[in-house]
């Protein structure tokens, strides 16, 4: 079965090459949404720019398919460095234009995950998911912990801002000023690799 | 008399001042934004800080219609464009090579230009025989070194004269 997958994805990259736009767009259609949903919107935030984001990996793609060697991970893992790049490239590019001094972060090598040519799209996505929850909760590890409550109050658990400075026993007022230091913060150690 | 704002709380770290209480009310005024909206009106601080916000939100729950709907638009442009000859490897390789050519013959010919003699430019170390065999202008020194200083003189002023006028 999971020879079958491999199978498939592969006769589909050598049609793809060879000028096969179905096969073409039966690819970019099985990897375009793990793209967006687990790899470029957890590591930009902005739906607007990682839409921007998914549109220049699946440009790159197309154009330098024909330089896509097959290997068993499949060629997922060839797209994500490519969107991985990307963002890597964009984030630069705003941290010039903002002036920000903030180092880019980047998460061990190690909690890439290893895909197989034959996963499903849902697997991908999943796999990559789990990445970007582990570098979100590395990140929150490094807060002060009530500074990582209401992080975790306001945007994990979606409470109200009332509710969560009567959580943590503070005005509103000074509840935004903890949510504003938590995420000013969180956007030092929030790695995008 | 205390206002409640004055309730802080010291593990919160030091007391905020009255201009990071506006930018955190700022913050939080951006946060009720939907999160698809546009922040291109916000300093680039506060999109810097909106954008971790979203980046948490997009993490922890995802919305899989949103991300359907991108990937369809995204591919319908992308399959779009490889149906444009440009996505085509062997297309983009001959326009390359053609202005590689064009390249080449542009700086063949400059080249060539340059090494070209320029035309007609009389040389300043004529024979001396042929000085002396010239008539002598009026005025001039009938001295064979006058006349040959007097010949190289007038060609040296015509090359520089010719130099100039290109």
């Amino acid at each position: 079965m999971a020879d079958q997958g491999e199978n498939t994805d592969r006769a589909l990259v050598e049609a793809a090459q060879a000028g096969d736009s179905r096969a073409l767009r039966a690819l970019l259609d099985r990897f375009s949404r793990p793209l967006y949903a687990a790899v470029l919107l957890p590591r930009v935030g902005n739906p607007a720019d990682a839409e921007d984001l998914l549109h220049e990996t699946l440009r790159r793609a197309v154009e330098q398919l024909h330089t896509f060697r097959w290997t068993g991970a499949g060629v997922f893992p060839w797209l994500r460095q490519i969107a991985v790049h990307l963002v890597i490239d964009h984030v630069r590019r705003n941290q010039r234009r903002q002036r920000l001094e903030d180092r880019l972060e980047v998460e061990p090598s190690g909690v890439v995950p290893l895909h197989r040519a034959d996963a499903e799209e849902e697997m991908i996505e999943r796999q990559e998911r789990s990445v970007a929850v582990k570098a979100m909760e590395s990140a929150l590890e490094t807060l002060n912990p009530r500074y990582r409550r209401a992080v975790e109050l306001r945007f994990v658990e979606e409470r109200p801002r009332e509710a969560c400075a009567e959580a943590l026993g503070v005005t509103v007022g000074n509840f935004d000023v903890i949510l504003h230091r938590a995420v000013a913060a969180l956007r030092k150690s929030y790695g995008v690799r | 008399m205390s206002t409640p704002e004055d309730r802080w709380n010291p593990e919160d770290g030091p007391p905020p001042s009255d201009e990071e209480r506006s930018a955190a009310g700022a913050f939080a005024d951006a946060l009720k934004r939907p999160t698809s909206a546009p922040v291109d009106d916000l300093s680039d601080a506060l999109q810097s800080l909106v954008a971790t916000a979203r980046r948490l939100d997009a993490t922890v729950h995802p919305d899989p219609d949103a991300a359907r709907a991108v990937a369809a638009r995204a591919v319908e442009r992308a399959a779009q464009r490889a149906r444009s000859p440009w996505a085509r490897p062997w297309v983009r390789r001959l326009s390359v090579a053609a202005a590689g050519l064009s390249l080449l013959g542009g700086a063949g010919l400059l080249a060539t230009r340059g090494l070209t003699p320029p035309r007609a430019t009389p040389g300043i170390s004529r024979p001396a025989e042929d000085a002396l065999q010239g008539p002598v202008e009026a005025g001039a020194g009938s001295m064979p070194s006058s006349r040959i200083y007097d010949s190289r003189l007038h060609d040296y002023r015509a090359v520089l004269l010719r130099g100039r006028s290109r």
